[in-house]
């Protein structure tokens, strides 16, 4: 009776013990663009948001998304692609922007986001996770882009330049033999008047 | 009593080599211009940190519109933190200047300390950096195909008021 009491006790204890493993934090993390067209030679805007969804605090973070925008590709206008931070308490929201400036056009594939943290400061075991992905965008070249949203200023002064010689020169022709007749009309009744 | 004398000026020195004593900042920043291209707005600061004693701090906290989120620090350039606000509609960003308080480790836990909102802005923070946002563009008041259309309107209805005319 005893020794059944102590093993439901040592059961009871192992299976309390072995639930703090549920006790952990864990990072969530999202990466989104906020542009609605990702346009060549403008800027790209991405967003990092991560999110410790857990009790407990974590430390060193370091986000890395080296990958998805290699520097032949892309070039970074502000902020930093290997950002890290010291520690993100619990329950804390926090957000990381890039903004980066895509050199080609086409259709470019962003992956996911390695980011690695540790659970405790003094365990160095690293925990890695991955973000969300944008997946595959088309990136417009600027003339696209422009035929669609410029302000098309030069295009009309052009077209005004080319219309005009259809329109000033029959008005001229128009405006010399009007301004001759009218002199003759004047002529006429100058030398009527003086008869 | 020397010994005394010297192992106090030591820690002194010390604990001053551990602060950053008059930081100077320099920010590079940017925020969304082009309202068209991006559906939400972002702003970022990229603040560099110069410190007198060389030693840069550990952690910097930056006190956005009441909330104060911890600055992230590049791997490759250390004297670099970094200051991202993303907001989910372009009006939310003020346009014009917004201070942003930093506060390092010991600022930020006497901030936290205090209890009051008074005792909050009473706490003396590690610096204060400047977001300027000039604001989001929509693209011209006036598309050039109104002024093209009424330019050519009017010329039109010269042309055709002086034809009436004539064969009046």
């Amino acid at each position: 009776m005893f020794i059944k009491t102590q093993l439901i006790l040592l059961a009871l204890i192992s299976v309390v013990l072995s639930q703090t493993d549920d006790e952990e934090s864990f990072l969530f993390v999202t990466k989104q663009t906020v542009n609605r067209f990702i346009v060549q030679d403008k800027d790209l805007t991405v967003k990092y948001g991560l999110y410790n969804s857990g009790p407990t605090t974590i430390f060193n973070v370091n986000l890395n998304d080296v990958l998805s925008y290699p520097s032949e590709k892309y070039e970074i206008l502000v902020g930093t692609l290997t950002p890290k931070w010291e520690r993100i308490n619990a329950g804390a929201n926090l957000t990381h922007v890039v903004v980066l400036k895509p050199k080609q056009s086409g259709i470019s594939n962003s992956s996911h986001a390695i980011v690695t943290y540790q659970k405790s400061e003094k365990n160095t075991e690293v925990q890695k996770t991955y973000s969300s992905e944008i997946g595959d965008v088309y990136i417009m070249t600027a003339r696209e882009y422009d035929r669609r949203f410029s302000s098309h200023v030069i295009d009309w002064v052009l077209f005004t330049a080319m219309a005009s010689p259809c329109i000033v020169f029959p008005f001229f022709l128009w405006f010399k033999s009007k301004s001759k007749y009218e002199s003759l009309l004047s002529k006429d009744k100058q030398t009527k008047k003086a008869q | 009593m020397l010994r005394l004398v010297l192992a106090i000026l030591a820690v002194l020195a010390f604990a001053q080599g551990e602060s950053c004593e008059s930081p100077q900042f320099q920010v590079a920043s940017y925020s969304t211009r082009d309202g068209r291209l991006a559906a939400e707005s972002a702003a970022e600061l990229e603040i560099t940190v110069k410190c007198k004693s060389g030693k840069q701090p550990s952690t910097l906290y930056a006190d956005i519109n009441g909330q104060t989120v911890p600055c992230a620090q590049s791997i490759g350039s250390p004297g670099k933190y970094f200051v991202s606000i993303a907001v989910v509609s372009h009006k939310q960003l003020t346009s014009g200047r917004t201070t942003v308080r930093l506060y390092d480790d010991d600022s930020y836990s006497a901030m936290r300390k205090a209890r009051t909102d008074e005792a909050v802005r009473a706490v003396k923070p590690f610096g204060t950096v400047e977001l300027n946002h000039p604001g989001v563009s929509y693209g011209p008041w006036l598309p050039s195909e109104f002024f093209a259309v009424t330019i050519f309107g009017a010329v039109w209805w010269a042309a055709y008021r002086e034809r009436s005319r004539i064969l009046a």
